[in-house]
């Protein structure tokens, strides 16, 4: 399942079925946020599905406002970044 | 203390106190981390007389001095204790996220002291730590364990390292697992573990790792993650997993088959990496702050050991100790060991040579079924493997022969030198008959047998580091020794920063990240110095423990030439490479133990009387 967050005209997109859990999304959301790596700052949230799965759901908080840096640090090309016109509010 | 939480936790199970210390910034300075800080704590606490399951013999948790920062890879931790498998130095080194949580718990650290009267596990949460009734988990396998302590809080990042019902019953190769199939897998640290009746650790925390410049570790890490991302390494890691491999095991003759006693049975194909990405991978997942996510998701959809959802899958050594060892290639079947394995929590490369050395045993006459328990051991027998795990995990019967591991059935049955072994520790699946480096580096590892405190295999196809001079070489060349030192040195000071071994970044972002966090001044030289210094401690302790010159020795039954496939013949030249290897480590011939004059080049004077170094 797909999540989004837009902001004015930049949007983020996760595909969740790409993600490895490797939570470096995390780590750089803080880092900008905090200058340290402290995850519980983060405005992007990876979370492993319940039941032992190899799943993981992904989440943008409130206060996100889509700096974009989490789609440019995401290994697995899990997140994509774009340039949306209409600035349509989160799904 | 910049670069490290600056607290240990202390449990004393006994008395059932948990207790903040500082940690010992010289131990830091001088041993940096994970591995190394363990090993000099457990010198402190444990001496040639401590019982390996009594309740003095501490187990110790460290995080890497990187770990939980944002580097490529930085996840790595070690747990080290004396070992009761083997009775000499032990440690296991883990991964996904146990190491980077403990350190946002708030400790770099944990040491683990005395016996409960009952099942506990230990929960960190914020800086706060309590002892918890672990009745309910007592009984539960790995994977059980770990979703029970999260649904017990809610919170699916509550990371856990625990044992299965192997550790509880004390099985010697028992280890230590956290979440979905990462284990600490070697020298029996869930053996220790489960000894003291601590069934797990759960650790969750907010805290910030302090920096003295952050502004430079980041521009440094993200150089180093855009370096790892785009390695050739980390494309193979990640498309086929360690798995990735076999194929070229089977041509170099490095993958073992039937015991270590023929070249690789060609099936082993069936198994590999590219058939596995081809055939059953569904996904990948990695490690905390990994780019590679070399960890494979299987699903295997048909047949007898058909998964009813997406898993974890065997790494190489599980693949290969649990198939082409015992001439199985099914893959269902290695995947189902490897959950069984895994969930029971014992140790995969030991616990697969085991079986083979009793299925090579039995085709002998040497075991029988009177030995067995009434098991017929044919080779390439699924169903009676799948029984002898179990059994493994029991503790019980023949199994319990088996836990005890291939050194002792040597020992039981009277065939010395016919264990693969150095130490009582198991050679993984990598045949030092295909690069005659291995050969050295399974006799002088601290641990026994290992491929990971040397790889330099992996330094003989070009994953070692060209900024050292760690280049390919001849496979069966005996001018070795020199190599394996620097490989050692090396890999000691990348497990005590908690670096994983696939990531590959220029040996200088490395000190300039080391230097960022902490606010020294290190340069390659110094690491590299620290790393000879961790290594040399750790021999040191192993020696302490019982380790003479005779233990560095490899077996008889690996030196017997394999005509066909890819080992031509070759076998490792021992008689020239271990005195030179033991020149350049300055090691006394009679004693085993490093001189006096290079424990003090090291800053060790002080410590070489206590391992009675003269």
């Amino acid at each position: 399942m797909l999540t989004r967050v837009t902001r004015d005209s930049r949007s983020i997109i996760a595909e969740p079925s790409k993600c490895a859990g490797c939570i470096t999304c995390m780590l750089r959301c803080s880092f900008r946020i905090d200058s340290k790596f402290n995850l519980s700052r983060s405005r992007i949230r990876v979370e492993r599905q319940s039941g032992r799965s190899d799943e993981f759901t992904v989440s943008f908080t409130a206060d996100c406002d889509a700096c974009l840096i989490c789609a440019r640090y995401c290994p697995y090309g899990a997140l994509t970044a774009t340039k949306n016109e209409s600035g349509v509010t989160e799904d | 203390m910049n670069g490290y939480m600056g607290k240990i936790l202390v449990v004393d199970l006994t008395k059932k106190e948990l207790k903040d210390e500082p940690l010992n910034e010289q131990y830091a300075r001088d041993f940096i981390g994970a591995g190394g800080i363990a090993c000099r704590y457990l010198v402190d606490m444990t001496d040639e007389k401590t019982d390996p399951l009594g309740p003095d013999n501490p187990l110790i948790f460290m995080a890497g001095l990187l770990t939980g920062t944002g580097g490529p890879s930085f996840s790595r931790w070690v747990v080290a204790s004396r070992s009761p498998y083997t009775t000499f130095y032990g440690d296991a080194n883990g991964a996904a996220h146990f190491g980077s949580e403990l350190r946002f718990s708030g400790y770099d650290g944990v040491i683990v002291k005395g016996k409960s009267d009952k099942p506990v596990y230990l929960y960190i949460k914020d800086g706060k730590a309590e002892l918890k009734d672990a009745a309910k988990l007592w009984g539960k396998n790995t994977y059980e364990t770990i979703e029970a302590i999260r649904k017990e809080y809610d919170d699916q990042r509550t990371r856990v390292a625990c044992i299965g019902q192997a550790g509880e019953n004390v099985g010697l190769m028992a280890n230590i697992m956290t979440e979905d199939g990462h284990c600490a897998g070697r020298a029996g640290m869930g053996c220790v573990m489960g000894s003291k009746k601590l069934k797990a650790i759960a650790v969750r925390g907010k805290a910030k790792i302090p920096m003295a410049d952050p502004e430079k570790f980041r521009e440094t890490a993200r150089a180093a993650m855009e370096e790892v991302k785009t390695g050739f390494v980390t494309t193979v890691m990640h498309d086929t997993g360690t798995a990735g491999w076999v194929d070229s095991g089977i041509s170099y003759g490095d993958t073992p088959s039937k015991y270590y006693t023929i070249a690789t049975m060609p099936e082993a194909s069936d198994i590999s990496g590219v058939t596995q990405a081809e055939k059953y991978q569904v996904g990948n997942t990695a490690c905390f702050g990994c780019p590679i996510g070399c960890r494979k998701v299987l699903h295997i959809k048909e047949g007898r050991f058909k998964t009813e959802k997406p898993t974890e899958g065997p790494e190489y050594e599980t693949l290969i100790a649990w198939g082409p060892l015992l001439m199985i290639a099914d893959m269902g079947a290695v995947n189902h060991f490897n959950e069984m394995v895994n969930g029971y929590g014992f140790d995969s490369i030991s616990g697969g040579a085991a079986v083979g050395f009793a299925y090579y045993l039995y085709e002998k006459g040497v075991i029988t079924k009177k030995d067995t328990g009434g098991l017929d051991l044919k080779w390439g027998d699924i169903d009676v493997t799948l029984k002898l795990i179990d059994l493994m995990a029991k503790n019980e019967g023949f199994g319990k022969i088996l836990q005890e591991g291939t050194k002792r059935m040597a020992a039981r049955y009277n065939r010395p030198g016919e264990a693969m072994q150095v130490k009582g520790l198991e050679f993984p699946m990598h045949d030092p008959r295909a690069f005659c480096c291995m050969g050295l580096a399974y006799a002088t590892s601290n641990r026994g047998a290992d491929h990971n405190k040397s790889d330099a295999y992996l330094v003989e196809n070009g994953m070692g580091n060209p900024d050292l001079d760690l280049v390919p070489g001849d496979r069966w060349g005996d001018d070795k020794a020199p190599m394996v030192v620097l490989s050692q040195n090396w890999r000691s000071i990348t497990d005590a920063l908690g670096i994983c071994h696939f990531a590959m970044m220029t040996t200088q972002s490395i000190v300039d990240m080391v230097n960022a966090s902490t606010g020294w001044n290190m340069d390659v030289d110094s690491l590299l110095k620290a790393g000879e210094r961790i290594f040399q401690l750790m021999r040191a302790t192993t020696c302490k423990f019982g380790v003479t010159p005779k233990d560095d020795q490899l077996p008889e039954i690996a030196l017997r030439p394999i005509p066909d496939g890819g080992q031509e013949g070759n076998v490792p030249n021992m008689a020239k490479m271990l005195p030179e290897y033991y020149q350049i480590r300055d090691w006394n011939k009679a004693t085993g133990k490093p001189s006096k004059a290079r424990m003090e080049t090291l800053g060790m004077g002080a410590l070489a009387g206590s391992f009675g170094i003269k």
